[in-house]
């Protein structure tokens, strides 16, 4: 069976574990692919049960702005899913790999940096959650401490230095409610990721990481119903931003979530497609007949991307279309 | 203070983002970033993120005793706001194993671990140097207030249990651990304890690892999961005669108590029986009768009809006799007449 390895690559408290929640929820909730189905292991289906409960609760609650999002992660967790046809074994396994954020910041140790470099190889797919807020507001002057974007454009750097396989970068930007309002505010949302991750792109654009490399920007509204309130503690240097809920005891309603998973289905699917991951086999696979569900899904993921509005495919087109 | 030789590792987190989880040994005269031992392999069969309590010999010195017990709660938070949790890891030798029951034993009882989760949270505290700081003394008194628990009371009950982790489960376990000293397990015993109110691991990984206590909440059903052996097949008759355990019975009494118990067990399932047999009959009447009352209205018809067509016929042929004798009476007058004028004309 083929084996997809997805890192979620942030810094800590930057929201990776309420984004992936948010993005299988939405998309089990929102996305009917008639031809597959995707089915997460037990041990991630109650993860994810749990993940979900905690921040339906802090919604519902009103503690989110209190109490942040889901309990923070400790230790690296993989969360798994099968990819499969009706009644016949899997055929695709995703495996998201979740590490605690504080691996990659000033304080983490030679061995974590170093276990997020072997998640960071072994990966076909990159999550790059981004903190809207952060990333906004005061014209991203506290984008550098709370996103961390030389940090991750180093270990990038060091992953795709010689790459001979395809590769997906999805830049989301979450807790994104306050951006997505107006069309001028989506471009601008845009405009800003393009602007202070300048120094990754440039580097995915050499001609080396152009052949391989799609890059996407897939904003992701996480919970929903929130807006950008102020912030604290900018004196201290350590900034708080608060976030306060549209109107009183409304739900847990995630937007776009479903989107980064779209694309990476959309990659994924190409892989197969390419037989990049076990050349020889698309040979069999054709003969069998397996590979026309994966069309069929392909196309029918495909057409629910979003390609306007804030959301963008920044190069490598032809790794999401079959 | 009686300075016990216990080492500490706590980990939690501070309050700037780059002061995440880590592990730290506290000393005495100071602390420092370390991982305790057997905690990666703790780590990949618990979920460190829910209250647990795990109790093991590491592989590292089998003479001692390490207990882990994670998600204490605390009054601190991090820049995003979100809740600090603490975990804690005590190691020590025989001398100093009673405390460690005891400690794990207030972890298990709700209303101790309250007092624990405070005593905890208030020797803990974030710090912008190295994240979070420990005051050795708040801990050594945490040793020295603990419930004092007597050394290897007796050999306790050595099977292996594995089940469901339920509160009647963790009160069993706090009396049992009160009770028998750890160091009464045979050596080779690694892992003691593991109660974990996560979703893993698995019974089949707990009868793996061979722990002495196996509690997760990703066990179903608590009341058939009791294993004596380690791969026996739970099955209703072994629930019933092993509990009835026949060594207890003894007492005359008890014994025809327990006989008239089995004859009314079997004469209810010969009645249940008898029961379903009558009803067996009573559905096979309802389904079939119907059947044939419409199949022979059926037959009366079609006799009806046939006897219909056989008296049809049957006129049939005599209006057929009737008339092959009237054209024979004809064919005998013409025949006649001919005759008569041949006679004439002669």
């Amino acid at each position: 069976m083929q084996k997809i390895n997805i890192t979620m690559l942030g810094p800590s408290g930057i929201g990776k574990t309420s984004l992936l929640t948010a993005m299988f929820h939405q998309f089990m909730e929102k996305v009917s692919i008639t031809s597959l189905q995707l089915i997460p292991s037990s041990e991630t289906s109650r993860e994810i049960e749990d993940y979900l409960a905690q921040l339906k609760y802090l919604v519902s609650s009103n503690n989110f702005q209190a109490e942040g999002g889901v309990k923070q992660t400790k230790e690296p967790t993989s969360l798994c899913y099968n990819i499969s046809q009706t009644s016949i074994s899997p055929l695709l396994q995703i495996h998201f790999q979740d590490f605690p954020g504080g691996y990659i910041e000033s304080e983490g140790t030679k061995e974590e940096i170093q276990k997020v470099e072997k998640f960071l190889d072994d990966s076909s797919a990159v999550i790059i959650p981004i903190d809207a807020a952060a990333l906004m507001e005061r014209e991203g002057k506290w984008h550098e401490k709370s996103n961390q974007p030389t940090v991750i454009t180093n270990l990038l750097k060091k992953a795709y230095q010689n790459l001979n396989s395809p590769r997906l970068v999805i830049l989301a930007p979450v807790k994104c409610e306050t951006y997505m309002q107006e069309p001028n505010s989506e471009q601008k949302l845009l405009n800003q990721v393009k602007e202070k991750y300048c120094e990754l792109l440039d580097f995915l654009r050499t001609p080396n990481s152009a052949t391989y490399v799609s890059v996407v920007v897939t904003p992701v509204q996480t919970v929903g119903n929130l807006k950008f309130s102020r912030i604290e503690g900018e004196d201290e240097g350590e900034p708080k931003f608060y976030f306060r809920q549209t109107e009183r005891n409304v739900p847990y309603a995630p937007k776009d979530a479903e989107q980064p998973l779209q694309y990476l289905f959309s990659f994924c699917l190409k892989l197969h497609a390419e037989q990049k991951l076990f050349p020889g086999i698309n040979f069999i696979n054709n003969l069998a007949g397996i590979d026309n569900p994966f069309r069929q899904a392909a196309l029918q993921v495909a057409r629910g991307r979003k390609r306007t509005g804030g959301f963008a495919v920044l190069q490598g087109q032809n790794w999401l279309d079959i | 203070m009686e300075t016990k030789e216990i080492t500490i590792y706590v980990q939690t987190r501070g309050y700037k983002q780059e002061f995440d989880y880590c592990w730290q040994e506290i000393a005495e005269d100071g602390q420092k970033r370390s991982q305790p031992p057997m905690v990666k392999e703790i780590s990949a069969l618990i979920d460190t993120a829910k209250p647990s309590v795990v109790i093991v010999r590491p592989d590292e010195d089998r003479d001692k005793i390490l207990l882990l017990v994670t998600e204490f709660e605390t009054t601190r938070s991090d820049v995003k706001r979100r809740p600090i949790r603490n975990d804690v890891v005590l190691v020590c030798k025989k001398e100093d194993e009673a405390i460690l029951r005891a400690i794990a034993v207030q972890a298990l009882r709700e209303g101790e671990r309250k007092i624990l989760t405070r005593n905890i949270d208030n020797a803990v505290t974030s710090d912008d140097i190295c994240g979070f700081k420990v005051d050795w003394n708040k801990f050594q008194n945490i040793f020295s207030e603990v419930k004092f628990l007597n050394q290897a009371l007796n050999q306790g009950n050595q099977k292996d249990d594995i089940s469901k982790f339920t509160p009647d489960i963790q009160e069993k376990l706090a009396t049992e651990l009160e009770s028998y000293s750890l160091f009464n397990l045979p050596k080779d015993q690694k892992w003691v304890v593991i109660a974990t109110e996560g979703y893993k691991p698995t019974k089949k990984i707990l009868q793996e690892v061979k722990v002495w206590r196996g509690y997760s909440n990703y066990i179903e059903d608590s009341s058939t999961q009791s294993v004596q052996t380690g791969k026996q097949r739970i099955s209703i008759l072994n629930i019933i005669f092993s509990s009835l355990n026949w060594k207890k019975f003894k007492n005359p009494v008890k014994i025809v108590l327990a006989t008239l118990l089995i004859i009314s067990v079997i004469i209810n399932i010969f009645l249940i029986w008898q029961l379903n047999i009558k009803n067996e009959i009573k559905n096979i009447d309802n389904q079939v009768l119907p059947r044939l009352d419409k199949q022979s209205k059926l037959l009366e018809d079609e006799e009806l009809h046939y006897s219909e067509m056989l008296e049809e016929i049957h006129q049939k042929q005599i209006i057929n006799q009737n008339e092959k004798r009237e054209s024979l009476n004809l064919r005998h007058s013409l025949n006649s007449k001919l005759l008569f004028k041949v006679s004439d004309a002669t």
